[in-house]
């Protein structure tokens, strides 16, 4: 651990030094090229000696107490601020950046590991048009990311990068190689698990020359290798204690099918995973046992007409990322595995998402998109588009607490937008959602969401959006009412205020505003409100965010 | 602390580059499925329009309906491409395509889908809607985060300039060409 942070710090130093230096260089060569700024690219050609950016962002929340009970649950906490710090530099193909982030104390509800000043991500690439070379943290993806995927999402306080080397070679459009091995982030430092992955791509439509198709076979390999398992595995999981030799590779490998042509498309992805840690929630033991997946999607467009399907079938398929002691690294994984639904944004129809049962589910969904052509008796002067969804899923027997196939939830979501006048625009939407309760009951609740949603321009500058919404639930106390106005002035202000109000439960408002600032590459935002508790979810992972009262300041700056 | 300090340094002496940004060159996926390297997009020709956009970012979707609304009002002012860049992961890669197939988007942008974000984190965009106006030699001219309805006519102001410019630039080589002769 010690030899790699030292590694890692040097690496560090070394990428900021040489940034420093050729920035200041850069800057002063950057007047000149404004100055030559009527001339072609020769000249920018001549004198361009690399290009410097960078990225800025902090979201920083003060908490107000609340003499309401249960209302602020972050009242321990007087702030909280994520802070984020980009800088990249390129030249021709050579390439090396950083990325610092800064916790001086998380937002309520990120995991507290995230805390104090670490520069996570530090790379040196280089790359040329077959091969390329990357020495430091990366993000990379096997496929659909069911096998390995390593990505950001800032808002759920989520990076899993690797640390390590990266290899990239292609052989003409024909062959795609890639071939990894890093060590998996632990939060602000490197967990002492090495994940290493190979992934080859076939073109067999460059290959054969059938230039309208895409016809590819893919196959990847993915080992994850943790040294320091001891031969007696303590699981410390749901208050006892289970004893067994926890392997310390576990191998994953998947192949994959790629199909299209024009507006048909066809995908197969089959994953298997070795040997790896599985709980029953019927009994709960905990064994080991192999894992697979299997996902299909199909899709067919023509004429403002789109439809697709999404099969999926998971087995014990998260590959998780272990401490030695057997806990969980919670924001950590190697794998993406996303519940396939509608990712609602209403607020109304996202308070209970659907997270996949990574122990074992299957089901589907089906999109179809439609739109009406202008100058028809529904499409009207401007046309209308039409798009509905229809989800659903049940968890296979050995991931069930009652160990039979059981529902878990399905979601029929309509949309309709349509715009009136070159003023007026209304967006239609309703979701009929049924969750069980858990996967030991398969009791379920219905809730139906309604949304009105209308935009009306009375100038170039000037724009105020309503949005009205309603749910209503077969549970008693769980209907709502949420509304929210906004205000805008083209192309830098916004102001909005809101509430949503749970009529026959607890009577609480949840009512926020604000106001956001952009211009050019900056957007600052600043929002004062009582806010839900609630529950945000990506790829299989989920973070609960707090009720809390505060306020809020977002600043992003990119340069 | 120390390390604090000097990042903070080189950040303030750098800021002062803003728009100095030239386009990365990224592999992405097409919409036909195929790899497509981002510094194909530059043609030497013209100039064009980047928006980064998702099937759950609604400002995004309302940003490319206006600019799809417009656009061929706008390309009879001056010549220039768009190119909708997709953040949405494998979580919803196939929806963003088939949505900007029903919405006809095909006909007038060049569709690009960047599932892991490399393209995204390249050009340093936190926050979408997004938009950058790369001139023909893939210089950053113009960049804008969040879209409100109107915001659109900035963005072909800043293409027209820049087309004029152009115009100006080749009509000067063309009259030094005439002169030396």
């Amino acid at each position: 651990m010690i030899k790699r942070k030292k590694i890692s710090n040097k690496l560090i130093t070394l990428i900021i030094l040489f940034i420093s230096a050729t920035g200041n260089t850069f800057a002063i060569n950057n007047v000149d090229n404004e100055n030559n700024h009527s001339d072609t690219t020769k000249v920018d050609n001549k004198k361009y000696i690399g290009t410097l950016s960078g990225s800025f962002e902090t979201n920083t929340t003060y908490y107000v107490d609340n003499e309401k009970d249960g209302v602020n649950s972050a009242s321990d906490y007087k702030y909280g601020s994520n802070n984020y710090f980009k800088l990249d530099y390129v030249y021709k193909g050579f390439s090396a950046g950083v990325q610092g982030e800064w916790y001086p104390q998380p937002l309520v509800g990120y995991d507290t590991e995230y805390t104090g000043f670490a520069i996570p991500i530090k790379y040196i690439a280089w790359q040329n048009d077959n091969l390329s070379i990357t020495v430091g943290d990366f993000y990379e993806q096997f496929g659909s990311g069911l096998i390995l995927r390593t990505w950001e999402d800032r808002a759920l306080g989520f990076n899993n990068s690797l640390g390590g080397a990266r290899f990239n070679y292609n052989i003409k459009d024909i062959v795609r190689i890639k071939v990894l091995s890093g060590f998996a982030r632990d939060y602000m430092d490197y967990s002492s698990t090495l994940v290493s992955g190979f992934d080859v791509s076939v073109s067999l439509s460059d290959i054969f020359k059938i230039d309208n198709h895409l016809l590819s076979l893919e196959a990847s390999a993915v080992n994850r290798y943790e040294s320091e398992f001891k031969d007696h595995f303590d699981a410390d999981l749901y208050e006892e204690f289970y004893k067994f030799a926890m392997p310390k590779s576990l191998l994953s490998y998947s192949a994959r099918f790629n199909y299209q042509f024009n507006s048909v498309s066809a995908k197969y992805e089959y994953v298997r995973k070795g040997e790896d840690l599985f709980t029953s929630m019927e009994t709960g033991d905990v064994d080991l046992r192999e894992g697979q997946a299997h996902l299909v999607e199909l899709g067919y467009s023509a004429n403002g007409l789109s439809t697709s399907v999404v099969l999926r079938y998971l087995d014990n398929i998260e590959s998780a990322i272990y401490k030695t002691s057997g806990e969980v690294f919670m924001s950590n994984r190697i794998n993406y595995i996303p519940s396939m639904t509608t990712q609602h944004t209403y607020s109304l129809a996202s308070m209970n998402p659907y997270t996949p049962l990574g122990g074992g589910e299957m089901g589907g969904q089906f999109d179809i998109f439609y739109r009406v052509k202008k100058g028809t008796a529904l499409g009207g002067k401007r046309g209308m588009k039409v798009h509905a969804n229809y989800s659903i899923y049940h968890g296979i027997e050995s991931a069930t607490g009652t160990g039979e196939r059981m529902f878990l939830y399905s979601d029929l979501t309509f949309d309709i937008e349509k715009m009136w006048s070159r003023k007026f625009q209304t967006t239609l939407f309703v979701s009929m959602q049924k969750n069980s309760l858990s996967v030991y009951i398969p009791d379920i609740v219905k809730r139906n969401i309604f949304v009105a949603d209308i935009t009306y321009k009375f100038t170039n500058k000037y724009s105020l959006r309503a949005e009205l919404q309603y749910l209503s639930a077969d549970s008693e106390d769980d209907d709502w009412v949420a509304a929210q106005l906004e205000f805008n002035i083209a192309p830098n202000w916004s102001v909005y205020v809101s509430d949503m109000f749970n009529y026959n439960g607890q009577q609480e408002h949840y009512a926020a505003g604000g106001f956001s600032y952009t211009h050019s590459a900056i957007r600052a935002s600043l929002s004062y409100g009582n806010y839900k508790e609630g529950y945000i979810c990506s790829g299989g992972v989920c973070r609960t965010v707090p009720a809390y009262n505060g306020v809020n300041l977002a600043v992003s700056i990119a340069f | 602390m120390k390390k604090i300090t000097t990042i903070t340094i080189a950040l303030l002496l750098l800021t002062v580059n803003v728009y100095s940004q030239r386009l990365p060159n990224v592999a992405l996926k097409g919409h036909n499925g195929k790899e497509f390297n981002t510094e194909k997009l530059i043609d030497g020709k013209t100039p064009f329009i980047i928006s980064f956009w998702s099937t759950i970012c609604k400002p995004c979707i309302k940003e490319l309906n206006a600019i799809y609304d417009n656009i061929e009002d706008w390309q009879e002012l001056a010549n220039f491409r768009v190119i909708a860049v997709s953040t949405d992961d494998s979580r919803s890669t196939f929806r963003a395509k088939s949505m900007a197939s029903s919405r006809g988007w095909e006909d007038y942008f060049t569709l690009l889908y960047d599932v892991n974000q490399t393209f995204k984190r390249a050009l340093n965009v936190n926050v979408t809607p997004q938009i950058f106006i790369f001139d023909k030699n893939g210089k950053m001219i113009y960049s804008h985060t969040g879209y409100i309805p109107g915001a659109e006519i900035e963005y072909i102001k800043k293409i027209v300039e820049l087309d004029k410019k152009n115009n100006s630039d080749k009509k000067k080589k063309s009259d030094k060409k005439k002169k030396n002769k």
